[in-house]
C-alpha cells in the first residue's frame, strides 16, 4: 500500500526521477499486483489506469484529503469502468481542523 | 467516513459534464464496504452483512427528519446522513454506541478533560499565532523596506529619471541593493562526510562583499558539496557558515536567500520560461509594481514584476523544457539571481558561469 500520483508535482517527479509515471515505475519492478493498493490515484493517464487494472491493484480514493488540499479529482468512473477495485479512504489531510488552519 | 462519502459520490460530477458517468451513492457504498475487504483480501469474511461474515454494526434512527420517508437508505446514508442520528454501533460485539452516547467512556468527564487542556495549551498558541505573525511581517516588511531605500545606497551613474524607474521596480531594487551592497560570506573549517567518505576536509573561506569567486578544481573535488553547504541543502558534518559574521547553519535553504545554480539546472519542466525565472520572486509573494500579485498570476506575471528585465522580452509562451542547451543554462542562472538576496556568487557551471553574477543586469 502506498501513495500514488496524488499530486501534479507526482507527476512531474516521476517524468524527472524515472522518465516514466510512478505507476509505470512501481509496474516495472513488480510492486503492482494483486493485494496492493494505490492511495489517491488523482493524476492518472489512461496507461496508467489499464497497467492497475491488469495488475489487479486496488485504488483508494480520498475525495475528502483531494478535494481538502486541492489536488484534484480522481478518475473514479474511468477506473470502474476498467475493472479496478475502487475502495473509499477516510484520509484527511495533515490539517484537519480547521480551528487550527 | 460519512463526510467522505458524501463529498466522494458529487466531487466528480464537478469534473465530468456528463451525468450518466457520474459515481452514484451505491458506488461510494460499495467502496466503503466490499471494496475496502477486497483491498484487504478479506472478502470472503468482511464487506457484506450475510451469516458467517464478521460485521461491525452501525444502526440509524429511522424516526429522523434524514430517514424519513424511507426511500432509499443507502442515498439517504451517503447524501444527507453525517452523524446526528446514529443509535448504535457494534464493534467486535461490543456495544460502543447506545442511544448516541459513547458507552463505557464518561463522556462528560472526558469532555471537561479537553476543555482544561485546551485552557492550559491557549496561552502557548496564542503566543505562536503572535511569533507568527511578527515573523512574517518582518519577512514582508524587510523586503518592502529595502525596496523603498533611495538610490543613496548605490554610486549614483544613471540620471534621475532612470534611478527613479528602477526604484519603482519593488523587489527588483531590494536585489539590486542586496547584490551591490554585497554581504560577507564565511566558511569556517567546514567539513562534510556522505556516509563516513569525506567530501570537504576543514575548509575555510572568506568571500568578501560584492566580489566574485570561482571555485576550480576536478570532478569529485568538492565544489557542489561546498555549494550545498553554503545554500543549506546540505547540513555540514562540522564547521560553520557565517553571512556577515552571524551564523547561518541552523536556517532553512528557504529563508537563507542564496541563489544556485545547479549543474543539472533543476528547472520546472512544467512551467514556462517566464514561470521559472519568476519563480523565486512569486514564492517570497512579492508584488508587482501595479499592484499585481506576481505569485498568482499566470505566464504573463514576470512581465508585471522587475524579473521583466531578466527576461528580456517576452519569451514567455514556451515551455522551458523546449529550449536549446545553452538557453536552459541561461534560464537556470537568471532564476537563481532573481530567487536570491543574499548571493554567494559561485557556480560550477562550465560556460558562462558568469550570468549567474552578472544578470540581470
Amino acid at each position: 500500500m502506498t501513495h500514488c500520483q496524488e499530486t501534479r508535482l507526482q507527476i512531474v517527479t516521476g517524468d524527472q526521477f524515472y522518465g516514466k509515471s510512478l505507476v509505470a515505475y512501481l509496474d516495472e519492478i513488480g510492486f503492482l499486483k494483486p493485494g496492493t493498493t494505490l492511495i489517491h490515484g488523482v493524476w492518472l493517464s489512461a496507461r496508467d489506469i489499464a497497467r492497475i487494472a491488469e495488475a489487479g491493484v486496488t485504488l483508494q480514493y480520498n475525495p475528502w484529503s483531494n478535494a481538502m488540499l486541492g489536488a484534484g479529482i480522481a478518475p473514479v468512473r474511468a477506473c470502474l469502468d476498467a475493472g479496478i477495485n475502487v475502495s473509499m479512504g477516510p484520509t484527511a489531510s495533515a490539517c484537519r481542523s480547521t480551528s487550527t488552519c | 467516513m460519512l463526510n467522505t462519502l458524501g463529498i466522494g459520490a458529487v466531487l466528480p460530477n464537478l469534473a465530468d459534464t456528463d451525468p450518466a458517468r457520474w459515481l452514484t451513492a451505491a458506488d461510494m457504498f460499495h467502496a466503503a464496504t466490499a471494496a475496502g475487504a477486497a483491498a484487504l483480501g478479506a472478502e470472503a469474511r468482511l464487506g457484506r452483512i450475510a451469516v458467517g461474515m464478521t460485521a461491525d454494526l452501525v444502526g440509524y434512527r429511522l424516526d429522523s427528519t434524514v430517514f424519513t420517508p424511507l426511500n432509499d437508505p443507502v442515498r439517504q446514508l451517503v447524501y444527507a446522513e453525517r452523524g446526528a442520528n446514529l443509535a448504535l454501533s457494534v464493534v467486535d460485539g461490543r456495544v460502543v454506541i447506545r442511544d448516541g452516547k459513547l458507552q463505557g467512556v464518561d463522556e462528560v468527564a472526558l469532555l471537561r478533560e479537553a476543555q482544561a487542556a485546551h485552557a492550559a495549551l491557549i496561552g502557548d498558541l496564542v503566543a505562536s499565532q503572535a511569533d507568527t505573525r511578527a515573523l512574517q511581517a518582518r519577512h514582508r516588511g524587510g523586503l518592502s523596506h529595502v525596496a523603498q531605500l533611495p538610490d543613496r545606497a548605490r554610486p549614483s551613474r544613471r540620471p534621475a529619471a532612470r534611478q527613479q524607474h528602477r526604484g519603482s521596480r519593488g523587489g527588483m531594487m531590494a536585489e539590486s541593493t542586496h547584490r551591490r551592497g554585497g554581504h560577507r560570506l564565511t566558511m569556517s573549517r567546514v567539513s562534510h562526510a556522505y556516509l563516513g567518505v569525506p567530501a570537504l576536509s576543514d575548509i575555510s573561506l572568506e568571500v568578501a562583499p560584492g566580489s566574485l569567486t570561482a571555485l576550480l578544481g576536478p570532478s569529485g573535488c568538492g565544489k557542489t558539496t561546498l555549494l550545498r553547504v553554503i545554500a543549506g541543502f546540505l547540513r555540514q558534518t562540522a564547521g560553520s557558515v557565517l553571512v556577515d559574521g552571524a551564523a547561518i547553519d541552523g536556517v532553512p535553504p528557504v529563508t537563507r536567500h542564496i541563489g544556485i545554480v545547479f549543474q543539472n539546472y533543476a528547472l520546472f519542466p512544467h512551467m514556462s520560461v517566464a514561470r521559472n525565472i519568476g519563480y523565486g520572486l512569486r514564492a517570497r509573494g512579492h508584488r508587482g509594481p501595479h499592484g499585481g500579485d506576481a505569485a498568482a498570476g499566470p505566464d504573463g506575471d514576470v512581465r508585471r514584476t522587475p524579473a521583466r528585465r531578466a527576461v528580456g522580452r517576452p519569451a514567455a509562451a514556451r515551455r522551458a523544457g523546449a529550449r536549446a542547451r545553452g538557453r536552459t543554462e541561461d534560464h537556470a542562472a537568471r532564476r537563481a539571481v532573481l530567487g536570491a538576496r543574499q548571493e554567494a556568487c559561485a557556480s560550477t557551471c562550465r560556460s558562462r558561469s558568469r550570468r549567474c553574477c552578472s544578470a540581470p543586469a
